[in-house]
């Protein structure tokens, strides 16, 4: 959440700077005892998802050689993802397309939706960046063993290594593997809820501070914002391409 | 002929201006990549510590499955350690890639053009 959402107080009358990343059911909802409710968090996916959909459908509706203001936008983040397909996987990444690019639009519409104020940080959760990384991690296993069946996993074993050190090295190779969703996921996470965090501590300053006082962590906190909305598309940004790299792992197999 | 050496004149100048414009181009993008600097940090830092925590984690669970405490803690919090310097490492490298050659060069264009030739000979 940005700025100037001194509003919500938690205990104590100060402002908690966590309360924003709190989770309130909407639409309680339980499916064999798994609790499925609508929470504000989905809400706030499914409103990124209509935005992203409506923006990317209605400014290629014209479909104008010479694109007009929105679809040049649309056409440069289309660029934007296949240029850093075709550089980081080849030709043959182009199949996958859609996926990276649909990752990479609702990444970055979940961490610019945080930005507007009073708005919820869906990509502030582990578990749903978690979620995310886990589907790339286990979607590029299954491509890697289906394009090269168990010779993929000669990708665990590194070349010219004598061969006492191998067992260790194996093993070392698989566990920094493995380390590649909880890595993915958790720098999205740190990313986005420590900004927001610092957003909030500064802007209870602002509140604390008084008329006076207030003005020098507000003049901190308008160069921050602009530092966090940067961080938001560079996070966005840094999913999609190693998702890019994973991928090219799973697809070429040389490191 | 005081048109031709003229006109060589003006089209060395251009290339200057052209070579200026250029250099000002890649001082500005080396400008932006340095403002992301804090960025290339942080992915270090992580990288590490997750290999670490993950390494932890697993020997953990191993000892809690095996009751061996603290066999497998010990041992897979140090290949953790391994795992997590070795993303470190290669995460380093393929930022001094990604510094050494700027969008477009020549290397690039080489490295992208051979992705292309393996595929084809997939």
């Amino acid at each position: 959440m940005a700025a100037a959402t001194g509003a919500d107080h938690g205990g104590g009358g100060f402002p908690d700077p966590m309360h924003q990343f709190e989770i309130h059911r909407l639409v309680p909802l339980k499916i064999f005892n798994i609790d499925a409710s609508f929470t504000n968090s989905s809400l706030f996916m499914v409103i990124v998802i209509l935005l992203i959909s409506l923006f990317l459908f209605l400014s290629v509706k014209s479909r104008s050689l010479v694109p007009g203001r929105m679809q040049s936008v649309a056409e440069i983040a289309y660029e934007f993802v296949a240029n850093m397909i075709r550089d980081n996987v080849g030709t043959a990444g182009m199949k996958y397309f859609p996926f990276i690019f649909t990752l990479f639009m609702f990444v970055l519409g979940c961490n610019i939706m945080g930005m507007v104020p009073y708005s919820f940080t869906v990509t502030s959760h582990i578990i749903i960046t978690f979620a995310l990384a886990a589907v790339v991690f286990i979607g590029v296993t299954i491509i890697g063993f289906a394009k090269h069946g168990f010779s993929f996993l000669k990708f665990f074993v590194p070349s010219g290594i004598p061969v006492f050190l191998l067992p260790l090295l194996v093993v070392i190779e698989v566990i920094s593997y493995l380390t590649r969703p909880i890595s993915l996921s958790v720098r999205l996470f740190a990313n986005m809820m420590a900004g927001h965090t610092m957003l909030k501590v500064f802007g209870s300053f602002v509140i604390a501070m008084g008329f006076w006082g207030g003005w020098a962590p507000l003049i901190f906190l308008v160069p921050f914002t602009g530092l966090e909305i940067l961080v938001a598309f560079l996070q966005a940004y840094v999913f999609a391409i190693l998702t890019c790299i994973y991928l090219n792992d799973a697809l070429h197999m040389h490191h | 002929m005081r048109d031709h050496d003229d006109l060589k004149k003006r089209l060395s100048e251009l290339d200057d201006d052209i070579d200026q414009a250029r250099g000002r181009r890649t001082n500005e993008e080396s400008n932006r990549q340095r403002s992301s600097a804090i960025g290339y940090a942080f992915r270090l830092a992580i990288e590490l510590v997750v290999g670490v925590c993950f390494g932890g984690f697993v020997g953990w669970l191993l000892d809690k499955w095996f009751e061996t405490t603290p066999i497998f803690l010990l041992v897979f919090f140090i290949l953790g350690l391994a795992a997590g310097i070795m993303n470190v490492i290669r995460t380093a490298h393929q930022m001094q890639t990604e510094f050494s050659d700027d969008p477009g060069s020549s290397e690039t264009r080489d490295k992208s053009a051979k992705r292309d030739q393996d595929e084809d000979e997939d």
